[in-house]
């Protein structure tokens, strides 16, 4: 399966899950409400059943878009010869965000209604999980452009070909039209 | 030092307003064509071209509404701030390296350049154009009302200017963005951005740090406070609630794909591998700033509920009631500029990628070339396009409110979904067609722009720019796999091999 039809079917998974979660019972005042005493703040209202059914409708969207987040950044990798080995670390580095936003969702099940949350560095762990792991973890991406790029995004041999290639075209006559659809 | 409050708040301003001044005098000497104005000449080196692209990426959004929101609805729009990490690799992974390659093949300086000749449109070229051109006008009105209000709330505290109009406000901010932006271009704006960059970053670890001793207790104690009142407003997803927090990381993470005042600098650096510093530059820069967005409203609104502060009327009075109330006096002078740089610095990407919309763009769209003497129209366009937002933003706040929020939904959202299928996309799948391209944009445009006319309220707070850049992507694929194969010029394909 070429990386263009991930990307569209992950496309469509967004959209459809989209119009699913559109389409589930918004319950009357279950969030964002105007605060009781102040103006222009808010509160997430005083129905506090949580919505379970909701709460997987998103996990999945997070999945999803996590998914979609590692195709584009395949789609930007490859190159006529392929992704040159980064398919592999591109997996692994997104099952890692996967398996991050799945624990930050199952911690906020689990503290949903709780008197007295845990907290970790200050906050509730769900947040502590927001922040502190969910926010750094893309930088492995960065990492491999870092240190990978001349393997896995722009080799040098590709860049000379490229440039001998431009340089050839350019020596070329020019065509009298230029092909834009004017 | 009290008392010296705010004449050392207005010294700061009128030293950073002088030094932006100063920028676009030492910068037009060193403009001498469309590819300097346009493009810094191509030359720019890795820490200025990473500073500018953060710092165009931070807008007066980031330093006013950002506080503002988390203020108002918790933790939930920090899901905004913390999209940036994934937001930024795969910007530079999609973009970084074809849009340096496409301007070291065809000489192109604006996007739109890039865009006809990538799909061989000229179509294209000009509704990317057109989306430019409608964007620039909605965020810099935003924007300079945004520097006007607050310049006001500070002259008005000082003694012998406390009666000065919100008119006069908006004729000085307007003034110095235009100037440096008509002097010195490109070059004028990403080397204010660098100096604006360390303010922001400067400014905002200082916040940070007085944050946390402002109320007593630190994180923990605001937590405490905060959990008090509504639990939801510091879990994970704030007041607003899941599907709206993860409609706002997709949009901003991959959004940033399509935001033409950025990736336009990907055009600017001496050399394709210079993106690879640049990247992580950018990253720690952002993220340094945007400690100011998090700390600022966490501590107001744990301020505001436990009867420290008094309540505020407008949530985006978040920042300058905190620098005012908490910030030492010469932090707040700092942090002052450091707002007044945040808005600028995307104010002058703005003037600048609309400029080349009017005089570059759409003229070649349907002449197939520029204006003559297209660097003497390039400044006048910039001082044509800064006053009219500047008069737009006055009709906006004075006559019509509604008018710019229109034009204002023409900002991340819509430039998110009109070029992330067709540039994002486009430039990195061959199959892409020219038509695709064109009906995502103009579809994308209709989908926002009906969003907002209509005040179309999507359940559970997702965002309507979600849905516009989904619908968009989708039909983008769909049109071009129903298309005819498009024909390749052989340095664009060359190109899209590497």
């Amino acid at each position: 399966m070429k990386t263009w039809m991930f990307v569209f079917a992950i496309a469509v998974g967004l959209a459809a899950t989209l119009v699913v979660a559109a389409s589930w019972t918004t319950r009357p005042q279950s969030q964002s409400i105007d605060h009781p005493e102040f103006a222009d703040m808010q509160q997430s209202g005083s129905d506090a059943e949580p919505d379970t059914t909701l709460l997987w409708i998103g996990w999945s969207f997070g999945t999803l878009q996590i998914a979609f987040f590692a195709a584009m950044l395949a789609l930007g990798a490859r190159s006529r010869r392929g992704l040159r080995g980064l398919g592999g670390p591109l997996i692994a580095a997104s099952l890692v965000y996967l398996a991050i936003w799945s624990a930050l969702v199952l911690t906020y099940h689990g503290q949903l209604n709780a008197e007295n949350p845990a907290l970790f560095l200050g906050f509730p762990v769900a947040t502590a999980w927001m922040l502190f792991a969910i926010w750094p973890c893309p930088l492995i991406f960065t990492v491999y452009y870092v240190v990978g790029f001349d393997r896995w995004i722009a080799t040098p041999e590709d860049l000379a070909e490229l440039d001998r290639t431009l340089k050839r075209l350019r020596a070329e006559p020019e065509e009298p039209d230029d092909g834009i659809q004017r | 030092m009290e008392s010296l409050r705010n004449p050392i708040i207005l010294a700061s301003l009128v030293i950073y307003m002088v030094a932006c001044i100063g920028v676009g005098l030492w910068a037009m000497r060193r403009t001498h064509s469309t590819r300097d104005f346009f493009m810094a000449g191509r030359n720019l080196g890795v820490f200025v071209t990473a500073m500018a692209v953060f710092s165009s990426t931070l807008s007066g959004f980031g330093f006013v509404g950002g506080p503002g929101l988390v203020y108002a609805m918790g933790m939930s729009s920090v899901w905004i701030v913390i999209s940036s990490a994934v937001g930024f690799a795969i910007s530079f992974f999609l973009l970084a390296k074809r849009l340096r390659l496409f301007a070291q093949a065809r000489d192109t300086i604006t996007l739109p350049d890039a865009v006809a000749a990538r799909y061989r449109s000229e179509t294209s070229r000009f509704l990317t154009a057109l989306a430019i051109l409608l964007g620039v006008m909605g965020y810099l009105a935003t924007q300079i009302l945004a520097m006007a209000m607050v310049l006001q709330s500070i002259l008005i505290r000082s003694a012998g200017l406390s009666d000065t109009s919100l008119v006069a406000c908006v004729a000085i901010s307007a003034s110095v963005l235009i100037f440096y932006c008509v002097t010195g271009g490109i070059i004028a704006s990403v080397y204010t951005d660098l100096v604006q960059g360390a303010v922001m970053m400067v400014a905002s670890l200082l916040v940070f740090a007085t944050a946390l001793y402002a109320i007593d207790g630190g994180a923990a104690g605001a937590v405490a406070v905060l959990w008090a009142d509504d639990p939801e407003s510091i879990g994970p997803w704030g007041t607003l609630g899941m599907m709206g927090c993860l409609s706002w990381y997709f949009m901003f993470a991959l959004g940033g794909v399509g935001q033409p005042h950025i990736i336009t600098k990907y055009m600017m650096n001496k050399n394709v591998r210079d993106a690879r510093s640049i990247l992580p530059l950018s990253i720690i820069g952002y993220t340094v700033s945007a400690l100011l967005w998090i700390s600022i409203g966490l501590v107001m609104r744990a301020l505001v509920l436990q009867g420290a502060h008094p309540p505020l009327m407008d949530a985006d009075a978040a920042a300058p009631a905190f620098l005012q109330a908490y910030a030492h006096p010469i932090l707040a002078g700092v942090a002052f500029a450091g707002l007044f740089a945040a808005i600028m610095s995307t104010s002058d990407a703005f003037l600048n990628i609309g400029a080349a919309a009017i005089v570059h763009d759409i003229p070649r769209a349907f002449r197939g070339r520029s204006l003559a003497r297209e660097l003497f129209w390039a400044r006048i366009a910039t001082v044509a396009i800064g006053v009219a937002a500047a008069v737009f933003a006055l009709y906006s706040h004075y006559v019509n409110e509604r008018l710019v929020a229109l034009l204002g939904a023409f900002g991340w959202g819509t430039f998110a979904a009109a070029l992330v299928p067709t540039v994002a996309i486009g430039f990195n799948w061959k199959r892409a067609s020219a038509l695709a391209a064109n009906v995502a944009i103009a579809v994308s445009l209709v989908v926002n722009f009906w969003i907002e006319l209509f005040d179309i309220a999507i359940p559970h707070g997702i965002h309507g720019g979600t849905i516009a850049m989904l619908v968009s992507i989708v039909l983008f694929f769909g049109i071009s796999l129903l298309s005819a194969k498009p024909q390749l010029d052989p340095d664009i394909e060359a190109v899209m091999d590497v």
